[in-house]
């Protein structure tokens, strides 16, 4: 007896491993996905956008503003040194007194 | 008899009128318009500097410069010679300036006053043995206004060169107002012409300046927050180019460590500053550390130099 012929259309889809995978995504509603879909992307966006942020921010305090600051704590630093010490040797009086630029 | 009230006493003040000197009032120079607000601004440079500058009398002054860089490595010297006419003000006239370096590239200056109103300014450059420009210029400064007129590069086999006249009045004590032409002329590009004003209003605590012609549009603030910290601000308009760049800079002093810095931010992503510290009270070294940074280009240009002499 002669094999027959395979039926044109059994009914059954032939889907390769990567299109049902693919497909899971229909579990969702579409409103959900599309809203995932933004959310994630614009996460994406404004963490490449914080991480820009940063580096220019940083760089820019970094050359207009550092070398200020940390002149200006040193300074500081040694006038309350010096005012402290004054206190100690020759009372609260002198320690008022302005002292010689001290570099 | 009771005594008259002591408001109707005469006393000693009233009596002798005050004899106050005169206050300057002319406006400056023309070039000298935009002067506070551009001291502001830093002076970025690269590479390593060193600069020794050595008083040989109250007279004249030496500075030798070396400096190593991608643009130019090399050896620079400078002197400087100024004259025994003492005018009010502080200006000591003549001046003369001259920068030169190890191939024979000169630039050199020659400032002089008559009379406390004609001032002269020569200028020369001369680079690879012929002489690269050359310009003079005649300034009159009256007891409100300044007139000058600037001769460039006057070729007389050519017939070509730039006259620049100019002129700037005090019209209240705060506003200053001035106008230039630009007159350029050339045996094959013909002849082209500029107009531009410029207008400087000045208070207690800030200055706004602004020139305005057909090249563009320069707009600049200044304002003094107090002794040592002052901001400018800069707008400038290039209608040649299409360019538009605003600039913001500050500059701070801290007086007992003998610091300055300078830092300017601007609209094509610029960032840049420059630190001066004097490294002892009594020995005269100044260090100076300089760094600019592009933050488009992602390119960025330190430099470092050393100041020795006042």
């Amino acid at each position: 007896m002669a094999a027959l012929p395979a039926p044109k259309d059994d009914g059954i889809l032939v889907e390769t491993y990567y299109e049902r995978l693919e497909a899971l995504k229909e579990m969702f509603p579409a409103t959900l996905r599309n809203v995932t879909s933004k959310a994630v992307s614009g996460g994406w966006t404004l963490f490449t956008f914080t991480k820009q942020a940063a580096w220019i921010i940083s760089t820019t305090a970094m050359i207009m503003v550092l070398p200020y600051i940390i002149e200006k704590e040193r300074a500081d630093n040694e006038k309350a040194q010096v005012q402290q010490q004054r206190q100690m040797l020759l009372g609260p009086q002198a320690a008022v007194q302005g002292s010689q630029p001290h570099y | 008899m009771s005594e008259p009230p002591p408001s109707v006493k005469p006393t000693a003040e009233a009596l002798t009128p005050s004899l106050q000197p005169p206050v300057n009032q002319n406006p400056g120079a023309y070039e000298e318009l935009h002067r506070k607000c551009r001291d502001v601004f830093p002076m970025c440079f690269e590479g390593a500097k060193l600069m020794v500058q050595k008083g040989l009398s109250s007279q004249f002054q030496i500075t030798h410069t070396l400096s190593i860089s991608t643009a130019n490595t090399g050896y620079r010297f400078g002197a400087t010679y100024i004259g025994t006419q003492d005018y009010p003000g502080g200006e000591t006239f003549p001046v003369l300036l001259a920068d030169t370096d190890g191939s024979g590239n000169t630039s050199a200056t020659i400032l002089h006053q008559f009379a406390e109103k004609y001032r002269v300014k020569l200028q020369g450059q001369v680079q690879q043995g012929k002489l690269a420009a050359a310009q003079g210029t005649f300034e009159r400064r009256g007891r409100l206004s300044t007139y000058g007129i600037m001769l460039g590069n006057t070729d007389l086999i050519n017939q070509s060169g730039i006259v620049v006249g100019h002129l700037l009045r005090r019209i209240t004590e705060r506003l200053d107002l001035g106008a230039e032409l630009v007159y350029q002329y050339d045996k094959r590009s013909g002849q082209h012409s500029a107009l531009s004003y410029a207008a400087r209003y000045t208070a207690p605590n800030w200055t706004l300046s602004s020139t305005l012609g057909t090249a563009g549009v320069q707009v600049l603030y200044h304002h003094k927050q107090h002794d040592g910290l002052q901001f400018g601000i800069e707008f400038d308009a290039n209608l040649r180019q299409a360019e538009c760049v605003t600039t913001f800079a500050y500059q701070a002093e801290l007086p007992e460590s003998a610091v300055t810095v300078r830092a300017s931010c601007d609209t094509n992503w610029t960032v840049g500053a420059v630190f001066e510290k004097r490294l002892s009270p009594t020995l005269p070294f100044t260090l100076a550390i300089s760094g600019l940074l592009n933050h488009l280009k992602g390119q960025g240009k330190f430099g470092v130099g050393l100041i020795i002499g006042a």
